[in-house]
């Protein structure tokens, strides 16, 4: 009874000192995922809203103008001004990244123990970009989504020799 | 012998376990009601910087992109001349952004999620300084703390 009470004690108090640690600097840094030669960590971030297809199926050249893209998409992210073009550039963005980081722990048959760091990485990026006319009216569309820049590889990175 | 491993499990759990949320939010919120008084044609720059404040930037009809600066562009003055040249402001760019981040660790097993998201408002003006367009873009509401999407 004394071990259990002691035990989920432990556990709760513990857990609460990590996640109150945590909030202060992303403290699975300080992790055994992290900082032991094993774990696995996924680290996932986007940035924006991605831009429907179909609403993008909207905007005609030569037809649609600047009030009916603001319309129809929103505000873009940023803003560019070509004056040599004489065009605007509306950027809108949508960025992803996952990072997978795999530290599995191999015993070797010459004795020892071999902890490898795999890392992992998947990006992406959307942009939408339009261009108009000082006049408003739309030139141009331009739809671009970079392919997932694959996996770095694996990496030997410590050998432990007892 | 069993008690130990489960004693052990406990420790393990204990010391190798949390979760966090935490949101950030920069900038203040844009406000659709103020918004909503924008008219195109009607609504002069004076009068969008009182309804919004000041923009994050002023885009200049050169191309320029500037950080407010002493008032420059900010509804007070917002014809510039430099050159020969007379410059106005095209555009103001408001932002807001929410990003939220959720973890958890697991004794050796973790995942950190970041989700940020944008209000964005642009406003264009003509070289009188009266606005020609707005666009808005109200998604930051749609950040989520779950890591696989909203």
């Amino acid at each position: 009874m004394l071990l259990r009470t002691t035990l989920s004690g432990a556990l709760l108090a513990s857990t609460g000192c990590v996640s109150f640690f945590s909030l202060y600097d992303h403290g699975v840094n300080r992790s055994l995922a992290y900082r032991s030669p094993i774990g696995i960590r996924v680290d996932i971030t986007r940035h924006g809203t991605p831009v429907a297809a179909e609403k993008l199926a909207c905007l005609v050249p030569g037809t649609s103008d600047l009030a009916g893209a603001l319309a129809v998409l929103g505000a873009p992210h940023r803003l560019r001004r070509t004056p040599d073009e004489e065009a605007l550039e509306y950027y809108y963005v949508y960025d992803r990244e996952t990072r997978l980081l795999v530290k599995p722990l191999f015993f070797m048959s010459q004795g020892g123990m071999a902890s490898y760091n795999y890392r992992g990485s998947e990006t992406g990026t959307d942009v939408v970009a339009l261009v108009f006319d000082h006049g408003g009216r739309l030139l141009r569309k331009e739809f671009r989504s970079s392919t997932p820049d694959g996996s770095t590889g694996a990496m030997l990175e410590n050998v432990f020799v007892p | 012998m069993r008690r130990i491993t489960l004693a052990l499990c406990g420790v393990a759990l204990a010391c190798g376990s949390g979760c966090f949320l935490q949101k950030d939010r920069t900038r203040v919120p844009l406000c659709p009601a103020a918004i909503g008084e924008i008219e195109p044609g009607a609504t002069t720059i004076a009068d969008v910087a009182r309804l919004l404040g000041s923009p994050n930037e002023i885009i200049w009809s050169n191309g320029v992109t500037a950080p407010l600066d002493a008032g420059i562009g900010a509804g007070i003055i917002n014809t510039y001349v430099t050159g020969g040249e007379k410059l106005f402001v095209r555009a103001y760019h408001y932002r807001y952004a929410i990003t939220k981040t959720s973890g958890f660790t697991l004794i050796v097993f973790s995942m950190v999620s970041h989700d940020t998201k944008y209000d964005d408002l642009f406003v264009f003006f003509d070289d009188a300084g009266r606005v020609t367009n707005v666009g808005a873009s109200l998604d930051a509401a749609q950040a989520s703390y779950s890591p696989f999407g909203s």
